[in-house]
């Protein structure tokens, strides 16, 4: 008995022995590969697209790596199949990369058709290319869309439009607003959430998402806690607020489910080791697609004027 | 009476009536006569009347002898050539083979009478208990003397032995823990006997080291697969925190984990969602607290645990992988008493006491101090709270030999965040079931099951972008058993069940709409017979199989299924047992797993939705039990286990229109090996496992993420006595698959798509992967040591127990952060403390 004992702490002791190696290569083999991103927005002349290369860091330590990794010299152009867009290299300094990057762009962007090619060709490398389908429903907001907001707590601003039919679209209401600053003026904007949630304290806004509706509504009271907090934003300064825009932006797919993706966010205690890879992109990653926002301002009525005054907002 | 005063009324008369020859008798020969019948003689008799030979012994030994010739049949003819031999036994060979035996009257007077028919067998019934509080002692061994024949307890601490020839027997039950007791028993032909046993717990400073849940000569029982573990064992093991029942599962061949973690446990190449974990005989869908990291059962409540790891028999079904059912108390029968715990991370308490003729049990436990967690997540707050508690009322004899138990399971957990910019969880499971046991005047047991479970679970985003989701399952169920034990000892049973859940499983997608990806409602009834040959000594075989009439998934006829199994063992000798198991089984009620999530805040359950087919298991399992001595015990296993359409989330979705789910298949095969060895005071046990498993889903075929090839534990418990018990305990298990990395690449994070002409603020690191799980991480190996001391202080009973948790400090990989390279380790050295009042 002693002896078959005496055999299993030796079998323990080299097993022990030989697991006490700890270490090992989370790396495999380098993979060169591309990864391409163009966003083309239609009301906009000026498009741009953007070309990265695979890296890695010696660290392993991605977060960190502030090397340049765009990729210049690629011949790069869209096609609307009948006009050819032809993107140029632009060099530029960014500072919160601390780096040179080099990126595409055409001035005159105007297609014809909404069926949309790019290819992206990498001297001696890979032709990276993309198809889309960049229509969007044409839009007509209804009256209620297009009036005088007035000051009624208990009402709400709608966006609605004549085809009541659902689409895909982000709801977005700006407060168009000037800030005047020793004589200089800036024309900036402000967007209103659905709703806000106080705690401690603190104010907490909740923005729409991308979704499938027929319409969407902002509650007065959320519009004045907007200005509430816009009043506090630039102290110091004078606000003039000139009026509401309401923006219903379109996107082509899969930039939707793209930009849901990422944006969805993950609990702070599930660890995953893989996230999903997203692309519509031939001979590498990333994404082309485009947008559309179709908008129709809305003006403040008179009864906004006491709360104007009340936050010293010129009106 | 009135039989036995006939009997000899006959004997007499047949003595009277009797013929005596003396004359010498052809065909015989003799030599070396003697007078007296205890000496021996040398007899040569050759084809010879059976008569005449009698009487030619009776002669030669100068004896007389009485008989009626109509005893023999006619011509009957005998032939002996023996050698000092007595006369008694030169008779009772001739006599050998022929319906008479030899009755002395007096010193040289002998009768031959016709033997008695043997009377019928009777049965006999015993129920085990513990003598302070009334607890059926389940696994207890029960033995024979006389017969060599045993049984062990179920886990109602009750044993039947059929087949028994009338008769007064000695009748022995032992049970670890519990002084052994002796008693006859009568048993009476054709009548079940039942006996109580009442067994007295050995004092602190005494243990008996008998291994729980070992047979005693039940050499042909098919249980190939099934282990049995008493609560009580548990808790003198390293306990971590505290003690917890799943990961005590952990230590057993076949059973791996993902590591410290999670006590979510693998059983032979399968997820942990194709583990059936019953409480009761109730399914308890979600039975984790705190993001897995501990079960939500309270050990307080337990009483014993049945583990099968494969080749489980018919009276169980839903799960593909394994079967965990744990059975709870009864509570004190006989006063009143409570106990009080605390861990680092739990108080608990619970009361027990007599409640008219029965019993009830009253446990709580509840989280205070979430601190500890810490060493479990990398440093990251778990702001956590749960609790759970039970009821469990028992009545005893509410019907003639019928008990009733009523159980009642609560757990929650809430995840709240101090924020309203972070999302909320919560979950929680409730149960409520009634279960009727019955016996019955013959050796027969029925036992009914109606139960209620729920799980609930919720993503309450709040102001942050993770999205909403609603998990809910209920589950109604009636199942009816029901074992008959045949004279022959063959066992039959039947069952039936009738199951109604209804779940829901509300996903927001990424248009913002929400849809249910679960079949909203089914119903399944399904029956199971199965028929145990057990009336050879040496061979014990089980055939059955469920008859599934409907798909839950659809709750319609002609769309069931069969689940056939086969259950055998072979007893070559004594001590080397063969035992083959197979199976089918299914499972209908899945959860949506994300494989590549090292720890997720729960998994929602949900029936197969009806466009996927069920998933189903074949299970072989091949075993070979030897027993050196009754201190030293091996078994060695090989089993393979193929599943089909097996359910797997669908990674490759990119839109609404894609499935959530696929069907994939897996497989999974190795060998598995135990050895314990139980001298007084120590107990030693070696578990050793070679596996292999392998999953393909959506054309990928790939090593699931728990898939380790070798697996070692040992463990070492030692009675020191005077109330100190020591033990250490020694995990290995070889490197666990990840993925390399080979390349980043930038991601652009559209935080808002009114301004996608900057991109240079928002990227972020994306990892770009080679084969998936192609790669294995370092080996993990753990050392824990415990020292525990009870006390006997007044009218109290103190418990204290140390726990030192990775003692040589050991780097265990949990993962690596593949953005960064920063290296997670799991538990470092962490010494733990419990203090425990029994009053």
């Amino acid at each position: 008995m002693k002896i078959k004992f005496l055999n299993i702490l030796v079998i323990v002791i080299a097993l022990f022995l030989y697991s006490c190696n700890n270490s090992f290569d989370p790396l495999g083999d380098f993979v060169e590969g591309y990864t391409l991103y163009s966003i083309i927005d239609k009301n906009k002349d000026v498009q741009k697209v953007y070309i990265f290369q695979n890296y890695m860091p010696e660290d392993l330590n991605a977060e960190q790596y502030k090397q340049n990794r765009t990729i210049n010299n690629a011949n790069v152009k869209i096609s609307d199949g009948i006009n050819n867009f032809i993107f140029t290299d632009t060099t530029e300094f960014i500072e919160e990369l601390g780096t040179e990057v080099t990126y595409y762009q055409n001035k005159h962007f105007s297609t014809q058709t909404n069926s949309l090619n790019i290819s992206a060709e990498i001297p001696g490398k890979k032709t990276l290319s993309a198809s889309i389908n960049s229509s969007s429903k044409k839009i007509t907001f209804t009256f209620r869309s297009r009036r005088t907001v007035e000051y009624d707590l208990f009402s709400d601003y709608e966006m609605r439009f004549t085809d009541e039919s659902v689409f895909e679209f982000l709801p977005v209401l700006l407060i168009n607003y000037k800030l005047i600053e020793m004589g200089d003026t800036t024309n900036l904007t402000k967007e209103i959430p659905t709703y806000y949630v106080f705690e401690n304290g603190r104010r907490y806004a909740s923005f729409p998402n991308l979704a499938e509706r027929s319409g969407y509504k902002y509650s007065i009271k959320v519009i004045e806690e907007a200005l509430r907090e816009l009043a506090t934003e630039h102290p110091g300064k004078k606000i003039k607020v000139i009026n509401l825009t309401a923006n219903v932006l379109q996107v082509s797919s899969p930039l939707n489910i793209y930009y849901a993706t990422n944006k969805s966010a993950r609990d702070g205690f599930t660890i995953k080791l893989q996230e999903p890879n997203i692309t519509n992109i031939e001979n590498g990653n990333g994404i082309f697609g485009s947008l559309d926002i179709q908008s129709v301002n809305a003006e403040f009525g008179k009864s906004w004027e006491g709360l104007f005054n009340e936050l010293r907002i010129d009106f | 009476m009135t039989k036995s005063f006939l009997y000899s009324f006959i004997l007499k008369l047949l003595l009277l009536c009797s013929v005596t020859y003396s004359q010498n008798i052809r065909g015989a020969d003799s030599t070396g006569v003697r007078s007296k019948i205890f000496n021996v003689f040398s007899y040569n008799i050759t084809e010879m009347p059976i008569e005449d030979a009698l009487l030619y012994i009776a002669n030669k030994s100068n004896i007389n002898v009485a008989f009626s010739k109509d005893i023999f049949k006619p011509n009957s003819k005998v032939s002996l050539k023996v050698d000092d031999t007595s006369v008694q036994e030169a008779i009772e060979l001739i006599l050998k083979g022929t319906n008479a035996s030899l009755v002395p009257l007096s010193e040289n007077k002998y009768v031959i009478t016709k033997q008695k028919p043997p009377e019928p067998p009777g049965s006999l019934r015993g129920l085990v208990t513990d003598s302070t509080n009334g607890e059926a002692l389940a696994f207890a061994n029960a033995y024979i003397e006389e017969l060599n024949r045993g049984a062990s307890t179920n886990s109602k601490g009750i044993f039947i032995i059929t087949a028994l020839p009338p008769g007064e027997y000695n009748v022995s039950i032992s049970y670890v823990g519990y002084q052994s007791k002796r008693i006859k028993v009568n048993v009476v032909s054709e009548k079940l006997t039942h006996v109580d046993f009442r067994l007295k717990p050995n004092s602190i400073e005494i243990q008996t080291v008998e291994k729980v849940g070992e047979r005693v000569a039940e050499s042909n029982a098919t249980d190939l697969g099934l282990e049995r573990l008493a609560i009580k064992d548990l808790e003198k093991m390293p306990r971590g925190v505290e003690t917890d029942v799943f990961r005590s599962l952990q230590y057993l061949p076949g059973v791996k984990s993902t590591g410290d973690i999670s006590s979510r446990f693998y059983v032979r190449g399968s997820p942990s969602n194709q583990n059936l974990i019953l409480l009761n005989s109730i399914p308890i869908y979600h039975p984790y607290h705190s993001l897995g990291m501990f079960s939500s059962i309270d050990p307080e409540m337990i009483n014993n645990i049945e583990f099968y790891k494969g080749g489980y028999p018919v009276q169980y079904g839903g799960a593909l992988s394994s079967i965990t059912k744990l059975n709870t108390k009864d509570g004190n029968k006989y006063s009143f008493g409570g106990k009080a715990q605390v861990s680092m991370l739990t108080g608990k308490a619970s009361l027990e006491g007599p409640l008219g003729e029965g019993s009830f049990l009253l446990t709580g436990r509840k989280s205070y101090d979430t601190r500890i967690l810490k060493y479990f997540l990398n440093d990251k707050n778990v702001p956590i709270d749960f609790y759970d508690m039970s009821l469990g009322i028992y009545f005893p004899d509410i019907l003639p030999n019928g008990n009733i138990k009523i159980f009642a399971y609560t757990s929650s957990d809430n995840l709240k965040n101090n924020t309203q910019n972070e999302a909320d969880y919560k979950w929680s499971n409730n149960i409520l079931g009634i279960n009727w046991f019955q016996l019955t005047d013959s050796p027969m047991f029925v036992e009914v099951n109606f139960y209620y479970s729920n799980f609930d679970g919720e993503v309450i985003p709040n102001l942050s972008s993770v999205r909403p989701q609603k998990n809910s399952i209920d589950d109604v169920t009636m199942d009816v058993n029901l074992r008959y034990i045949y004279d022959s000892k063959d066992e039959l049973d039947l069952g039936f069940k009738l199951q109604e859940v209804r779940s829901k499983l509300e996903l927001q997608n990424y248009t913002g709409g929400v849809k249910d990806i679960s079949a909203p409602k089914g119903t399944n009834i399904d029956f199971y017979i199965s028929y145990k040959f057990l009336r050879y000594e040496n061979i014990g075989l089980d055939l059955g199989t469920r008859i599934n009439l409907t798909r839950l998934a659809t709750g319609r006829k002609g769309t069931g299924f069969f689940e056939p199994r086969f259950n055998s063992t072979f007893s070559f000798s004594k001590n080397i047992i063969l035992k083959f198991s197979a199976g089918l089984f299914t499972q209908e009620i899945i959860t949506l797993s994300d494989e590549d999530e090292l720890i997720n805040i729960f998994e929602p359950w949900f029936i197969t939705p009806s466009y996927l087919p069920p998933s189903h298991a074949i299970h072989l399992n091949l075993g070979l039990e030897y027993k050196f001595t009754e201190e030293l015990k091996m078994d060695f296993e090989v089993y393979r286990k193929n599943i089909i359409n097996f359910a797997t989330l669908n990674d490759y979705k990119t839109s609404n229109s894609d499935a959530d789910m696929v069907a994939g298949t897996g497989k999974a095969y190795g060998l598995e090996y135990q050895l314990n060895y139980t001298p007084f005071p120590l107990r030693f046990h070696l578990g050793y496992s070679y596996s292999f498993a392998e999953k393909t889903a959506n054309g990928l075929t790939y090593r699931p993420r728990y898939d380790s090839r070798h697996s070692l534990n040992m463990s070492f418990e030692y009675n020191i006595g005077n109330g100190w018990y020591a033990s250490i305990l020694w995990n290995y298990y070889s490197g666990l698959p990840f993925t390399q990395i080979l390349a980043f690449r930038d991601n652009w994070n559209i935080g808002n798509l009114f301004s996608t002409n900057y991109i240079w603020n928002n990227l972020s690191p994306y990892t770009l992967t080679g084969e998936r799980n192609a790669e294995r991480l370092p080996d993990y190996h753990r050392l824990d040591l415990s020292i525990s001391k009870n006390i006997r202080f007044g009218f109290m009973n103190l418990y204290f127990d140390i726990s030192l948790i990775n003692l040589y400090d050991r780097e265990n990989i949990f993962y690596f952060e593949k953005t960064s390279g920063k290296r997670v380790n799991m538990l470092p050295f962490l010494p733990t403390a419990s203090i425990k009042v029994e009053i």
